[in-house]
């Protein structure tokens, strides 16, 4: 049987897609394993790729941390591992292990498709090393979004790698109908098989309190029981309280940052659909607004730097899903299955 | 009143914390209410003392075998729950948190407030405070509170959401002489709040005034219906701190509430007839005269003043109040050239001359007061060579007495030498001020509250019955579908156009050609927006594209929209474009509403177009008693009215069409909750019909 390799940018959702299938084709019987050449360094609070703990769970794979993901790309790699001929070594040994007693192997992208190109370990140069069939993952926001795809697939065939086809994921409602009649059409003029359109499900690709949490770091004054809550908006709130209202009500499931001193903001995003608080400043909010939050389940986050930082930590936030959110598993299971071609899928897997 | 009788009329007190020990509050308690004379039991509950102050004590309150009505609780926060289950077994009927420790503490109060809540309504019980100062009547009487002295009795009841405000103001009431009928501390409200003490002292037969200081209200609705019915009966004049930017930060502090909007509150006091205020002092001068003096049959006023300048002073204040001044009679008018010397002004305001002794005075306050075109008079005297301070205090009680059904009040302008006279008036039911304004200002209030009292029975908002809610419903359920909050124009309209409001056809184009289609169905030329819920200043993205006449301009405006959105906003949504049908430019006019937390549905109408934030010419209505007949007065109220009545020989406009769209707006966002915000801006006015030309809709 015959790997296969996903890759797309990051926030593409290539764990959600490799998670749904792989429990799919489970399912059917294939025996798998899951590999990660290139991992994402840890987060201010994580030891080792979240993505590779989900895996390794959900699959019950009886591997170490460091075997399914060997390497981490951060942005003084070059400088860090020095010798590309001893990474890749890392990464050959470590796929001879997850090969082991599997009939095929899913394996995950870095980043970016070109994820350390520098050392040759991208990934139309691994995935044409492991034979595996290569499937890009692309979240569409316009229409320049498709020439991702289309170079890929064209430096993959130059190169002899099998090129499966495309993913859309997360695609947002205003975009479905054209991905569904043009952008599968453009492609499939290219050569380029659409596998799979997965319309955007808020409840799977966006972050969670936690996420925020743990870009943030900071005191979580309450609501510690609130932490899967939602995120789909980050507003801030510097202006006057009458403007407030109106501003925070377009938005849904949202973050709001303000100075702790706000009680007036705080109190109206209270009033609004808050999935958490952000107080900046260090400035310890009055307790009233504290029970206010905690009266509606809203959690509050209070860190010491101001709100210029505070949202610049924010900008990188993406979702993680757990091994224990087994909302978000079987809810990433169900839209794989629902919304991608499974039987070409189990195809490319039995070769 | 039923609920409130045993507050403030208990057969019984028990006092649960009552101390020997006079440093206590539970002690302060104690002999505060057996020093206000009260006629009832008293129970001091404390099962370490088998008697307090030479009462006999109880373990418990059940403890006390006979039925206990009003309980005092001034144990700490934690024993608070225990005393309320054990009250609640003994059948106690109302009771008195002094305790704090509750929400304003935070989480773990919080949660013991809401408990107590609970154990209160489950037993039937009424709660005052907690983290209160207690509750005074001077008529029962009873003083169950911690504060330092008990009022003098009067007609004024006071309900106050601070308890330091309560405090001062009774000790300033005991300086002044002021009588009160009854005091409230509301603390927490987390049971009974301002709404229901209004009610309640609007059925006291012993008061006459009703004062509230308030930081924030706890149940709009509940509000609105208890002041609506106790205008009609008493004037209810509230003082509602944290209107400024800065003070509502102060009181979201302070109280943990969200102080809502400003021109909410002042919109549900105007409709429900409370008496607003912005200082303290206003609060007592109004409070004085409405508990002193008649609410005067009309606005007209008679000044008798000795002084010219000070004359004139007065004048002044009564036009800038809205009040007039008294045209008077041919007779009275006579009388004066015959009875005062040759330089005196006979006509309003009288002036009695510097050398005016207690007879001019008094002639001339009478003839005033007998003149069937004056329904209030103020006297204005300055100190001069020959004033009679008293006297002439004295010559103004007797005229008040023999015009009882007028109102009277004085204007001693000065200090020292005239402070005998000052006091006299005030000691003797006519209240006096130290400078005219103040005067007209208390007689302002008073003047309004003739109308308030008289103005007609609250109505509804008007019924349709072409509408079609189900079109709503659709329309709704896609966008929450979507995961939306704000609806595309064409959605919005479609919303509006299912309530009967007049709205330009809106469609939503996802391809050039389509837009194309819609134009042609609804004749060129058109207007293309961008459509997206995301972009709320379209123009300034070059998202808007009027007066497209021919297929080839829409199809070359609609890809050009589109690239330049996406430069100005990468990651917006966008649906599409939305096509307009292009209307005449009429008289641009805004109907907007915003949710209010507190009250609801807020309806502005003003005029539009570039000017609307220079001008400010919007004039607000709850939805709360949106009659055509509030929207007509609305619309009147606008310096766009005078537009669409017709400007200078300009045609007037079609007034009962912009009526008929308020009063659908009103309906709409009665019939769907869910509608946080709406704005039609702008809406054109013409010689015939109107026509929503923008339609913005948020939905919770």
């Amino acid at each position: 049987m015959a790997d296969l390799y996903f890759t797309g940018t990051a926030g593409s959702g290539k764990t959600a897609i490799a998670l749904g299938l792989a429990l799919f084709l489970q399912e059917q019987g294939v025996r798998l394993g899951y590999f990660k050449p290139v991992g994402n360094p840890p987060g201010a609070t994580g030891v080792e790729d979240r993505d590779a703990i989900l895996m390794r769970e959900v699959l019950k794979l009886p591997l170490e941390g460091r075997e399914v993901a060997p390497l981490a790309l951060g942005g003084y790699y070059i400088s860090n591992y020095k010798d590309p001929v001893h990474c890749r070594r890392l990464i050959t040994e470590a796929y001879a292990k997850s090969r082991e007693a599997v009939d095929a192997v899913l394996i995950d992208g870095g980043a970016e498709p070109w994820a350390m190109a520098t050392f040759g370990l991208d990934a139309v140069s691994l995935a044409r090393e492991f034979g595996a069939a290569m499937i890009y993952v692309i979240r569409p926001l316009n229409d320049r979004s498709l020439d991702e795809v289309v170079f890929l697939a064209r430096s993959a065939k130059e190169r002899q790698v099998h090129f499966a086809g495309a993913i859309f994921n997360n695609v947002p409602r205003t975009l479905l109908a054209k991905t569904e009649g043009l952008y599968q059409e453009v492609l499939a003029a290219q050569g380029v098989e659409t596998l799979g359109v997965i319309p955007s499900q808020t409840e799977i690709s966006a972050p969670t309190v936690a996420e925020y949490h743990e870009a943030l770091g900071g005191d979580i004054l309450t609501g510690e029981d609130h932490l899967s809550n939602i995120v789909e908006d980050v507003l801030i709130g510097a202006m006057t309280i009458e403007s407030a209202i109106a501003y925070f009500r377009r938005s849904a499931n949202k973050a709001v940052v303000t100075g702790g001193d706000r009680a007036d903001i705080a109190l109206a995003a209270l009033e609004t659909d808050t999935s958490v608080l952000i107080l900046t400043g260090g400035l310890y909010p009055n307790v009233k607004v504290i029970a206010q939050a905690q009266d509606k389940g809203v959690p509050v986050i209070l860190v010491t730097y101001d709100t210029y930082h505070a949202i610049e930590r924010l900008a990188k936030v993406s979702r993680v899903i757990r091994p224990d959110d087994t909302r978000a598993i079987t809810l990433a299971r169900e839209s794989v299955t629902l919304n991608c071609n499974l039987n070409k899928i189990l195809a490319l897997v039995r070769g | 009143m039923d609920t409130l009788k045993p507050l403030f009329r208990p057969g019984s007190v028990a006092i649960v914390g009552a101390s020997k020990n006079p440093d206590k509050l539970g002690n302060v308690i104690l002999r505060n209410i057996v020093k206000s004379g009260y006629g009832g039991i008293v129970y001091p509950v404390n099962p370490k003392e088998t008697e307090i102050e030479g009462i006999k004590a109880f373990p418990t309150v059940s403890s006390v075998g006979r039925p206990v009505d009003l309980v005092v609780v001034v144990v700490p926060a934690e024993r608070v729950l225990d005393v309320v289950r054990d009250c609640g077994g003994a059948g106690v009927k109302t009771l008195v948190v002094i305790s704090a420790g509750f929400k304003e503490t935070g989480k773990e109060g919080l949660e013991r407030e809401k408990q107590m809540v609970e154990l209160c309504h489950g037993y039937g019980m009424r709660l005052l405070g907690p983290n209160c100062v207690g509750v005074m009547d001077t008529h029962t009487p009873l003083n169950a509170s911690f504060a330092a002295g008990f009022p003098l009795k009067g007609e004024i009841a006071f309900v106050s959401q601070s308890g330091a405000m309560l405090v001062a103001i009774l000790d300033w009431s005991l300086q002044t002489g002021l009588g009160f009928s009854r005091f409230v501390s509301l603390g927490n409200k987390a049971d009974l709040n301002e709404a229901d003490f209004i009610t309640g002292a609007a059925a006291d037969e012993n008061t006459k005034v009703i004062l509230c200081y308030i930081e924030d209200i706890r149940d709009g609705p509940h509000f609105l219906e208890a002041v609506e019915r106790a205008t009609r009966l008493k004037p209810v004049i509230v003082l509602k701190s944290g209107t400024s930017q800065a003070g509502a930060r102060a009181a979201s502090s302070h109280t943990g509430a969200l102080a809502g909007s400003d021109i909410a509150y002042e919109t549900a006091f105007r409709h429900t007839g409370v008496i607003r205020v912005h200082s303290m002092s206003e609060l007592f001068d109004l409070a004085t005269v409405f508990a002193r003096q008649p609410v005067p049959r009309g606005s007209r006023v008679a000044i008798v003043t000795n002084a010219g300048g000070p004359g004139i002073v007065a004048t002044d204040s009564i036009e800038a109040q809205g009040l007039e001044m008294a045209r008077f009679s041919r007779e009275t008018i006579e009388s004066f050239r015959g009875e005062l010397p040759l330089e005196a002004n006979v006509f309003n305001p009288v002036d009695v001359l510097g050398d005016a002794r207690v007879e001019r005075f008094r002639f001339a306050l009478d003839r005033v007061l007998a003149d069937e075109g004056v329904d209030s008079a103020v006297v204005l005297v300055c100190p001069t060579a020959v004033s009679e301070p008293v006297e002439t205090a004295a010559a103004i009680l007797e005229a008040k007495k023999k015009y009882p059904e007028k109102t009277v009040l004085g204007v001693y302008m000065g200090g020292e030498s005239l402070a005998g006279g000052a006091e006299y008036l005030n000691q003797h039911g006519i209240p006096c001020f130290t400078f005219p304004e103040l005067a007209v200002g208390a007689l302002g209030g008073l003047v309004a509250y003739g109308r308030i009292r008289e103005r007609p029975m609250k109505e509804g908002v008007p019924a349709y019955q072409d509408i079609n809610p189900d079109v709503v419903w659709k329309v709704f359920a896609r966008v929450q579908e979507d995961r939306r909050r704000t609806l595309l124009g064409s959605e919005a309209a479609r919303v509006a156009e299912a309530y009967g409001i007049p709205v330009a056809p809106t469609r939503l184009a996802r391809r050039a050609m389509e837009a194309v289609t819609y134009a042609a169905e609804f004749g060129y030329p058109v207007v293309l927006k961008v459509g997206s819920p995301e972009i709320i200043h379209k123009t300034d993205v070059g998202g808007v594209r009027v007066g497209l006449k021919t297929p080839e301009e829409i199809r070359e405006a609609f890809w050009d929209m589109m690239e330049r959105v996406h430069q100005h906003l990468p990651h917006a949504a966008i649906y599409g474009v939305e096509v307009q049908k292009m209307y005449p430019k009429g008289t641009e006019l805004i109907v907007g509403m915003t949710r209010d937390i507190q009250f609801g549905p807020l309806i502005a109408f003003g005029l539009g177009g570039i000017y609307v934030n220079l001008l400010k010419d919007v004039a607000f209505r709850l939805t709360w008693g949106l009659s055509e007949r509030e929207i007509r007065a609305m619309i009147q109220e606008t310096k766009a009215y005078t537009l669409l009545r017709g400007y200078r020989g300009e045609n007037p406009l079609d007034i009962e069409a912009l009526v008929n769209v308020i009063g659908r707006v009103g309906r709409l966002v009665t019939d769907f909750p869910e509608i946080v915000e709406m704005d039609i801006n702008p809406i054109f006015a013409y010689q015939q019909g109107v026509a929503a030309l923008d339609v913005k809709i948020t939905i919770g």
